[in-house]
């Protein structure tokens, strides 16, 4: 059922798939991305907005996700999660988010950092 | 042995393919938390290429579900979210394995499963989050998925190609 017959690598198109990719990489990453302007906190749990806070600002705050608590730590105009109950830990690994647009998520704990800012968001009204 | 042995035989044997590199994977650092080389998705590819999309479909629920309790994560926001992934990816790469057989050699194929991966893993996880500000992830996840599915699918373009040629294993 099967004849055992493929285009030998590289195809044409894998080299036009891998050019596509990496231009709509690019194009997404560079438009409207400047990287300022970050000035709120939001820390939203089970799709719920919990805490609106301001970057600049010393403060640690504990939050209860699905799974249990999240330390969440504002310094010197950066925030990241610093621990969480998640077996994978990609939201702590996420690190310091600096700008408007950053965010760190933790998916088991239904938790969602990230900032905002009146700079312009990285992403237009397509995908708003 | 009967078609239907054989066929057992095959599948069964592309299953322990893909959850042993489905562990082997699970044992590796992570140059990125979020950044998986999907391995196991070169036991779909080689059933996909060898032995047809139900075959391929087979091997592609069986990791799923193998690796989500293997994993530990049955039924969690994890699986389906990976769960998804897994299925659309399958989908993508059987449509253009049929549809657009000249156009991509098999590590075409594994980029195309990989990027679609990726695109539904973070749309799946934007929807079940309410949250749409996770798509400035995009980017990365597609660049992520270009690596992995050119590394997973040379991998195994060059398997299939050191494959014995026997009409004993297309029959």
């Amino acid at each position: 059922m099967s004849d055992r017959s493929w285009p030998a690598a590289p195809a044409p198109g894998d080299v036009g798939l891998i050019l596509l990719a990496l231009l709509a990489t690019a194009v997404l990453a560079f438009t409207g991305a400047d990287g300022q302007g970050a000035q709120r906190v939001v820390i939203d749990v089970e799709g719920v907005t919990r805490y609106d806070v301001s970057l600049d600002s010393q403060w640690t705050v504990t939050v209860d996700g699905l799974l249990g608590p999240s330390v969440v730590r504002v310094v010197g105009g950066r925030v990241r999660i610093e621990s969480a109950p998640c077996p994978g830990q990609i939201c702590v690994a996420r690190g310091w988010l600096r700008a408007v647009g950053d965010l760190a998520v933790c998916v088991p704990n239904h938790v969602v950092v990230h900032l905002t800012g009146d700079a312009p968001p990285r992403f237009d009204g397509i995908t708003q | 042995m009967s078609d239907a042995s054989r066929r057992v035989t095959r599948l069964g044997l592309l299953t322990g393919m893909a959850l042993v590199l489905f562990l082997v994977e699970a044992s590796l650092p992570r140059p990125l938390p979020w950044m998986r080389l999907g391995l196991a998705n070169s036991a779909v590819l080689a059933a996909l290429l060898l032995f047809g999309t139900g075959s391929a479909l087979a091997v592609t629920l069986a990791k799923l579900l193998l690796g989500g309790l293997l994993g530990g994560g049955l039924a969690g926001p994890a699986f389906v979210i990976g769960s998804s992934a897994g299925l659309a990816s399958f989908t993508a790469m059987a449509l253009c394995w049929h549809y657009l057989p000249r156009l991509f050699s098999p590590v075409g194929l594994s980029i195309v499963g990989a990027l679609v991966h990726q695109v539904t893993q973070l749309t799946v996880a934007a929807l079940y989050l309410g949250h749409e500000g996770l798509f400035s992830l995009l980017p990365m996840f597609l660049l992520s998925g270009v690596a992995s599915g050119l590394l997973t699918g040379t991998a195994t373009y060059y398997a299939l190609r050191a494959l014995p040629d026997t009409s004993e294993r297309d029959a």
